[in-house]
């Protein structure tokens, strides 16, 4: 019988410790959900903290995609893959608070038109909220033109903040065409009209010559996220005075990384990674020319050629790529003429290297 | 002394009723701490500091974005500012150094995209902290926009900025760097 006895009173305190633990499991649990009030206590600091945070990341982040291991950022995604960007940023990278990339800026605010991001997307890749709020995120460079996402501001009751930010804008190499041209003695064939001379000149990228990193990260060229500029300035001083020359064409424009030619996709590609439907962009005197027609140059004042970047442009860190135009001269007498032609390296020893230059530009973020 | 005489169902009722108890004492618990918990709101710092949050990014970013080198090894505005505003320069030299910062400060402030009405309240205070050849902190007022009576509740922004053969006057001077401290507010 005494057996028996204690053998309850055992039992009434397994029960009795149960519904204790069971309760203080569930207390405990409700702890968290204390700090939902935080959220929610007030409406207004709720926009401005969002408001806060959105600014944060566009200045100060550079984003990242599901491709950012292999070194391919959100803004060289595919048109047609925004899933692939995980988060927006507008900063050149981690280094370079409050620096932010032209590249980024246009795919961001979407001109020219590319990813063509919906509001949930962009709230989802930059907002991060559980609250669906509705935005406005402008942007205004000196000298250009206010870009703006989302919807009109409202009068009142809208969370804001403000960023000063500068915008990278990628350097150029400027060279007067007198120092690419070499003399070359031409003679036409026996009873002919006119001779067809073709040659090559080239500008050459190396990716481990750019990434010096004794210059400052601000200052840095990184072919691999930056667009290049090449401009060769003055061909009708030199070509256009040429009388024996009828014609200056480019015939066209390679590209070759590491020796292997790169597949280019032309006018409207949607290949992937590219950073434009256009791999580049070429201009006689401001006139954008179409790519892959030929590019008649003889009376041209400026030809500027840009190279959007592309990842698959450096595979290496070593990598370097070779922009080759491919030219042809019709000349109509014999004699001795100046053609442009050779190499011409694009890095910072370069003489004709006019380094990234940094533009004063304004961020609003508004949240409500 | 009564004798309760102990059978099985004696026994089986006491063990119950213990475990009522438990479980009533459980929802007690779980009622009062339900109330306690759901009726106090734990204060967040972020609540009470989202006006100054503004006002302190907008000087942070204007001070960093005006210290960005001008150029791959170039000096930032700052630098070259701060180098004028040496007393040693003269008082001429630091007085276009406070006029040159006052322009260049106040045209980032008045900065807008245009979404928003841009309201020129922005009013601000600049000041220059070194150290004396005794040790002391010397405080040198440099340029300011708009005068702060100390009713205007304002935000303090600063950056340590490298400074070239700075001194005060009669004193030497050296390579160091000052803290150059703005006070912004609303008016």
């Amino acid at each position: 019988m005494m057996k028996n006895d204690s053998g309850l009173l055992s039992l009434d305190f397994i029960v009795g410790f149960t519904v204790f633990l069971a309760a203080f499991i569930v207390v405990i649990g409700m702890l968290p959900g204390v700090y939902v009030n935080i959220q929610s206590s007030s409406a207004d600091s709720g926009r401005d903290m969002t408001a806060y945070r959105t600014g944060v990341i566009l200045a100060e982040d550079a984003g990242i995609s599901s491709d950012s291991s292999d070194g391919i950022p959100w803004e060289h995604q595919p048109p047609m893959r925004p899933e692939n960007i995980v988060r927006l940023g507008l900063a050149v990278s981690k280094e370079t608070p409050n620096i932010l990339s032209p590249e980024k800026i246009e795919r961001f605010f979407n001109v020219p038109a590319y990813f063509n991001l919906t509001a949930d997307e962009y709230r989802a890749k930059l907002m991060f909220g559980e609250r669906p709020r509705n935005f406005n995120i402008s942007f205004r460079e000196d000298g250009r033109e206010t870009l703006y996402i989302g919807d009109r501001v409202p009068n009142a009751g809208y969370g804001f903040s403000k960023r000063y930010v500068k915008v990278k804008d990628a350097g150029r190499l400027v060279v007067p065409v007198g120092d690419l041209t070499r003399g070359v003695t031409v003679k036409l064939p026996e009873g002919a009209d006119e001779y067809i001379y073709r040659n090559t000149t080239s500008f050459i990228l190396s990716r481990a010559n750019l990434s010096d990193r004794s210059v400052t990260p601000a200052y840095r060229i990184d072919p691999k996220t930056e667009r290049a500029v090449i401009v060769i300035d003055g061909i009708n001083t030199v070509l256009g005075v040429q009388d024996g020359i009828s014609s200056v064409v480019i015939e066209s424009v390679g590209l070759f990384a590491d020796g292997d030619e790169v597949a280019m996709p032309q006018n409207g590609g949607n290949e992937p990674y590219n950073m434009s439907n256009k791999p580049y962009i070429c201009a006689v005197d401001g006139m954008p020319v179409e790519n892959g027609s030929e590019i008649h140059v003889k009376n041209a004042g400026v030809l500027e050629f840009v190279l959007y970047p592309n990842a698959m442009y450096f595979p290496y860190s070593y990598s370097k790529l070779e922009i080759r135009f491919n030219m042809r001269y019709t000349c109509l007498t014999d004699g001795e003429y100046r053609f442009i032609q050779g190499e011409t390296d694009y890095d910072y020893d370069s003489p004709y290297l006019i380094p990234p230059h940094l533009t004063d530009g304004v961020l609003e973020v508004c949240i409500w | 002394m009564v004798k309760v005489s102990k059978s099985t169902l004696y026994d089986r009722e006491c063990g119950q009723l213990f475990a009522m108890e438990g479980l009533i004492a459980a929802a007690i618990m779980i009622t009062a701490a339900y109330l306690a918990l759901g009726t106090v709101i734990p204060p967040a710092n972020a609540d009470m500091h989202v006006s100054e949050m503004q006002l302190k990014q907008i000087g942070d970013d204007l001070l960093h974005i005006m210290d960005v080198p001008d150029g791959n090894g170039g000096t930032g505005y700052l630098e070259s500012v701060v180098y004028n505003a040496s007393p040693n320069r003269g008082p001429a030299a630091n007085a276009q150094a406070g006029a040159a910062f006052n322009a260049t400060f106040m045209n980032y402030l008045r900065k807008s995209t245009g979404a928003t009405i841009n309201a020129d309240t922005l009013r601000y205070s600049a000041a220059i902290y070194c150290v004396d050849d005794s040790g002391e902190v010397v405080r040198l007022p440099f340029a300011n926009y708009g005068d702060n009576t100390g009713r205007n509740p304002s935000v303090c922004c600063a950056r340590y900025v490298a400074a070239n053969d700075w001194g005060l006057i009669g004193q030497s001077s050296s390579d160091t760097a000052v803290r150059l401290e703005v006070l912004l507010w609303r008016e």
